[in-house]
């Protein structure tokens, strides 16, 4: 539990640390990409907490994930369309579904625990 | 958790981490792009090091005021603390000032004259504009129509009056004096006003601006309209 924890607070730190600065041609890119990180993330906790959770399928969808979502907008800049709204979009509505899954199952587990402590008191 | 899950959770989050930390550092340190070239900024040097001269010298007259309290015995105090009073006075536009500047006299133009135009008073935005023309030298002091321009004043037309801190002013033709801190001061705004076109946007309302020579002495009327204060408090000493 703790130690996905500590590798966000490293990532951070050595992002913030770093002092590297992404031009601002690129920005959108980036934007674009985090969020397709935490969609992918929160799949994974989704899919672990339903227990269909796959490595494979959480580490190669990380990736391919933030490359089509980079893709997107990089096509999009080109063709004259703003195409990574449709990924935003997209990304946004799973996000939602996925912390909302998330959240059901941890209330039911919540509430399951509740239940079986009541019983054997 | 598996043991191997955990490690790629802790990779992914750190990858995760480490471009949120990009965005952060991208979006909050970004700063425009200088594209000023070498007069540019060579000019806004010099406005600065104006504005420094300026704040020294405010310093130095504070920096005297602060001596001459501290020098002078009880008895002499009250004497500085009334010349601090005047100046302060003076420089509200309170009392009157005599100093190098010129007269401007708002007439209506002969044209309409003969052609028997009705004539009708200065609109409040010709002479708005007329007086930020003259405030672009700091400094300068106005009396309009024998009603002294502070900065406290306000100019509005009220029901068809043209009025400066609520006093109608006349209908042209009417003088406007002008003072200035020095003859060089009021020379330069003199060629200044003779260059722009404010004579032009006055004729076009057929008045015709006569603007005399800079001579020495040009005395103002103070102000005696009283003053509203709504901010300064009385300091009491403990």
């Amino acid at each position: 539990m703790w130690l996905p924890l500590l590798g966000l607070l490293l990532g951070v730190s050595l992002g913030l640390l770093s002092d590297i600065q992404i031009p601002q041609v690129y920005n959108n890119y980036l934007t674009i990409a985090i969020l397709a990180a935490f969609d992918t993330l929160f799949g994974g906790i989704r899919a672990y907490l339903q227990q269909v959770y796959d490595d494979r399928i959480f580490v190669s969808g990380f990736f391919f994930n933030i490359l089509l979502a980079a893709a997107l907008a990089f096509i999009g800049v080109h063709l004259g369309v703003d195409l990574y709204l449709a990924a935003v979009f997209a990304f946004g509505v799973r996000l939602f579904q996925n912390i909302a899954v998330i959240r059901r199952i941890l209330l039911a587990k919540w509430t399951g625990r509740n239940k079986n402590s009541d019983t054997n008191t | 958790m598996k043991q191997k899950t955990h490690w790629k959770f802790t990779l992914i989050l750190g990858i995760v981490g480490f471009v949120l930390a990009l965005q952060y550092n991208t979006m909050n340190t970004t700063s425009p792009r200088d594209t000023r070239d070498l007069w540019a900024i060579r000019k806004e040097l010099s406005s600065e090091k104006k504005i420094h001269s300026e704040l020294l010298e405010e310093i130095r007259g504070i920096d005297q005021t602060l001596a001459a309290y501290n020098a002078s015995p009880e008895a002499n105090a009250a004497n500085v603390l009334q010349d601090t009073l005047d100046k302060l006075y003076k420089q509200a536009g309170f009392m009157p000032t005599t100093g190098p500047g010129f007269v401007i006299e708002v007439a209506p133009s002969p044209e309409s004259i003969a052609l028997g135009y009705e004539i009708k008073p200065v609109s409040s935005e010709l002479l708005a504009w007329f007086i930020n023309v003259v405030n672009q030298q700091q400094g300068n002091e106005l009396e309009i129509d024998g009603k002294r321009f502070t900065t406290l004043s306000w100019i509005r037309d009220i029901n068809g009056n043209l009025t400066v801190s609520g006093e109608v002013v006349s209908t042209p033709p009417f003088n406007i004096k002008v003072v200035s801190p020095s003859k060089e001061a009021s020379e330069e705004l003199y060629n200044q006003l003779l260059t722009t076109t404010i004579q032009d946007e006055f004729y076009l309302d057929d008045l015709i601006l006569t603007i005399s020579e800079p001579t020495d002495r040009i005395t103002l009327q103070g102000w005696t309209g009283g003053f509203e204060n709504r901010f300064l408090k009385e300091q009491t000493k403990e």
